[in-house]
């Protein structure tokens, strides 16, 4: 693996819980760029973040493990792009509570198919408990389309629960790397 | 010794079948010269319907036995061990001629964990680990259906569409009921279609059984691995389980990325993640319960020693040593 910035991406739609998940892990007061949410369609939530979502974890050596918080809106797309070069990887959160999550998804894999394909993302289903979707259909729908991605039913206000999916995302890179 | 022990003196009959008459004294020789290293103990035999039977690949008989013997079992019996052997290399799983004893204490103790473990699950079948039982069900011919009864709750595990009925939602302290209490299985055939169907109608609850088989496979596996795994094949993961509400531990979630992404065998798993052998019996039987373990061409050992001394030690590896030590991941 090339030198690289050390940034980890949280992505996902409005409400997911990626402002949240940066704040149960970061060293630092996380800086976020919320402003009214305009867009009560996608999510009914007061507050969205309209830009990044920014913290930090201080490695042993003073090296910062950088954590972007990507928009949700996917009026934003343009700046997925920007930030996902060089990214280590991406925890992609889902809201199982909304409609069709799956199809939601796959929006990420095809915006994020480059660290998808190099098992540098891992998902992590919130709400799992609402809606009728299961995680098996999403396990199912990686599948389908050559994937193989760990999924996991979140509640991303428990660190645990974030470390969970740091800990599958930094062990599929290792396998990754040594294939 | 990856896999179960064999009860003190338990006797295994090893007969040769197609081998010149020389070879064959070798054997027997040998086998008595082998007698304080095996973990159980060996006889020759003449008996064809021996635990193990030592042959040559060019003998029609046993070129016809290993078919009969490679087609499913009905009843579920563990099959004859068969060993090749022949002075040209019959690969890792068989005897090169001549005889050498290390290659033969190696294909017996492999004999021995095999065996023990499918008397385990057929012959002893009171011993059999509620892992085993279900296993051996599900994978009996014309078994279209397993109910599955724990206290006063009736379910059904349908093996076809991998999904599991009960008659609530199952959440961790049914599953853990399942795991901790006895547990009767009762397969169900094409006759039982009517029943099977009233069955499905009562229970309320129709899920994917990943949660439950996942369950299963790591708690009560006895630390040892299914009689239809084999320590000498490479295994590979078609996908991530749902590991639900019991099975989050970190030691699957490493396992689990590497057979993700390469073969290894059950001994090569255990030593390309320090798990024990328990460990790596419990994690493969549930891969196997759930269905996504597949059979896969092996690696050779030096990629592997290669691939997991680089995870170790590259720049990759130790950044994300780092990441971990600065998040205290990897703790259990």
């Amino acid at each position: 693996m090339p030198a690289q910035e050390l940034k980890l991406l949280f992505a996902g739609p409005m409400g997911a819980g990626k402002t949240t998940a940066i704040r149960t892990i970061s060293d630092i007061a996380p800086v976020s760029t919320e402003a009214a949410n305009i867009d009560k369609a996608q999510h009914g939530k007061a507050e969205t973040t309209v830009g990044l979502d920014y913290g930090e974890t201080l490695l042993e050596g003073g090296e910062r493990l950088r954590l972007y918080g990507l928009p949700g809106q996917t009026r934003f797309e343009f700046m997925w792009k920007i930030v996902m070069k060089g990214a280590l990887g991406m925890i992609l959160l889902l809201d199982n509570s909304r409609d069709d999550p799956v199809a939601q998804m796959e929006i990420y894999l095809d915006a994020f198919e480059e660290l998808a394909r190099s098992s540098s993302m891992v998902i992590g289903v919130g709400r799992s408990a609402e809606g009728s979707t299961r995680i098996h259909d999403y396990t199912q729908k990686l599948q389908a389309r050559g994937l193989c991605l760990p999924v996991f039913a979140v509640d991303v206000r428990k660190r645990d629960d974030v470390l969970l999916l740091l800990e599958a995302l930094l062990q599929q890179i290792e396998a990754y790397e040594t294939i | 010794m990856f896999n179960s022990s064999p009860k003190e003196g338990t006797t295994y009959s090893l007969a040769c079948l197609g081998l010149e008459g020389h070879v064959e004294a070798s054997l027997k020789s040998l086998l008595g010269i082998l007698r304080n290293k095996t973990s159980g103990s060996w006889q020759h035999s003449e008996d064809i319907n021996s635990d193990v039977i030592v042959y040559n690949p060019a003998s029609p008989l046993a070129l016809a036995m290993l078919r009969r013997e490679s087609k499913p079992k009905a009843s579920g019996r563990a099959a004859h061990i068969f060993i090749p052997c022949s002075s040209e290399d019959p690969g890792a799983d068989g005897l090169t001629l001549p005889l050498r004893a290390d290659r033969l204490l190696h294909c017996l103790q492999v004999a021995t964990v095999q065996l023990s473990a499918a008397m385990t699950t057929i012959g002893v079948s009171k011993h059999a680990s509620l892992c085993e039982r279900l296993d051996a069900l599900m994978q009996t011919r014309d078994v279209i259906a397993v109910s599955i009864t724990v206290g006063n709750k009736t379910g059904l595990i349908n093996p076809t569409r991998q999904m599991i009925h009960w008659p609530r939602s199952l959440e961790a302290d049914g599953i853990a009921q399942l795991i901790m209490e006895d547990v009767t299985l009762q397969p169900l055939f094409a006759a039982d279609l009517e029943k099977l169907r009233h069955m499905e109608q009562e229970m309320h609850e129709r899920m994917p059984w990943d949660a439950v088989m996942w369950a299963i496979g790591v708690s009560t596996s006895q630390a040892r691995l299914l009689p239809r795994l084999d320590l000498r094949k490479s295994y590979k993961l078609k996908r991530w389980p749902d590991f639900g509400p019991i099975g989050r531990r970190s030691s699957d979630i490493k396992c689990t990325a590497l057979l993700t992404h390469k073969s290894l065998t059950p001994p090569e798993l255990a030593a390309a993640t320090g798990f024990s052998e328990a460990r790596i019996s419990g994690f493969l039987n549930a891969c196997a319960l759930c269905g996504f373990l597949e059979e896969a061409q092996p690696m050779s050992r030096t990629n592997l020693a290669n691939n997991h001394m680089n995870s170790e030690t590259s720049i990759a590896g130790g950044m994300l040593q780092r990441i971990r030590k600065a998040l205290a991941l990897g703790a259990n």
